[in-house]
């Protein structure tokens, strides 16, 4: 899980310019960090390259609120086999 | 005082309104059927700043001193981006002065008259559209040299203090490649407040700050260029204020 939200934050740190401080899990997503829906869209894209998965027309995507949400989002991924190298 | 001041502002605001509509329309129902949409939307336009820099600077003064200036010269047409404190935001538009379709959200176009105008203007509902075509509006009006104003907060945030931006119109000046102008209106916020009417005098000003050219931003993601707009504007209010 550590590697996830490693590379999981990388992801916000470098498309979206955030401060590390602002990435808890418990961050939402609009009102904490400031994406809207179209920022959302960029941000799947994003993780979709930084974790080499295909998430775009997941509808579980849009199930997610908080930053944690990303997190467990992607151990679920890497669960069900579809993401590479986040073997934790 | 303050209520007498405001009673005399909003019955001359409702004579100027009832007189001045009509007489608009003498002259705007026979340019309306007889040319071509470009023209009469201009003229329209053009009406609306006229109608709301009558309110604001001389029907305006019974309560407030409107401030309007430019940091540095700018060449239109532009996106300005502004800060969205009072209801009373959508007359001091008219302290800009070029041709200009405001975005707005679904009501303003639903209110009787000068939701009417609003709509034959061309006035943007961007809630109503999607990305692609709001993004392809705006770059129609800026190749017809009309400037687009947007109020990316989505509402009024009633204090000082700024909301986090939607990135619509960020997105539309990055794919139309404009200028895009930040405009800061501050000493509104109780001009009305929220959920009053009552006006509070004092001094608004309205600053256009220097324009943001498609090279300084060329290189940004739409929430990264929408987080330096919202930081240059931010900036400039706590240091004016």
């Amino acid at each position: 899980m550590d590697e996830i939200i490693k590379m999981t934050n990388e992801v916000f740190v470098d498309s979206f310019e955030m401060e590390e401080e602002q990435l808890t899990e418990d961050a939402t997503i609009f009102d904490d960090l400031g994406l809207d829906s179209l920022d959302m869209v960029d941000m799947v894209v994003a993780l979709q390259k930084k974790f080499n998965v295909k998430i775009r027309d997941d509808e579980r995507v849009r199930n997610i609120r908080t930053l944690g949400d990303v997190y467990r989002y992607i151990e679920l991924l890497r669960d069900e086999g579809v993401t590479s190298d986040t073997s934790a | 005082m303050i209520l007498l001041r405001n009673i005399l502002f909003y019955i001359l605001f409702l004579l100027f309104s009832a007189l001045g509509i009509p007489l608009f329309m003498i002259v705007f129902v026979p340019v309306r059927i007889f040319s071509e949409k470009r023209f009469y939307q201009k003229m329209l336009r053009y009406g609306i700043i006229l109608y709301g820099k009558i309110i604001i600077f001389i029907l305006g003064r019974i309560l407030v001193k409107i401030d309007c200036r430019e940091e540095s010269i700018i060449e239109t047409p532009v996106i300005y981006i502004l800060n969205h404190r009072s209801s009373s935001d959508a007359f001091l538009l008219a302290g800009l002065t070029d041709e200009i379709v405001q975005v707005v959200n679904v009501w303003p176009l639903k209110l009787p008259v000068l939701g009417y105008f609003a709509n034959l203007a061309g006035y943007l509902s961007v809630k109503e559209m999607a990305m692609d075509e709001f993004a392809s509006r705006c770059g129609t009006l800026l190749d017809q040299g009309v400037s687009v104003a947007a109020f990316p907060e989505g509402t009024r945030s009633g204090t000082k203090q700024m909301g986090k931006f939607y990135g619509q119109p960020f997105r539309a000046a990055m794919q139309a490649k404009a200028t895009v102008v930040p405009v800061c209106i501050m000493g509104n916020e109780d001009k009305p407040s929220r959920g009053s009417y009552i006006i509070q005098p004092g001094k608004i000003r309205i600053r256009r700050l220097k324009p943001i050219m498609w090279d300084e931003y060329k290189d940004m993601n739409a929430f990264v260029f929408k987080r330096y707009v919202w930081r240059i504007m931010d900036e400039y209010m706590k240091e004016v204020e």
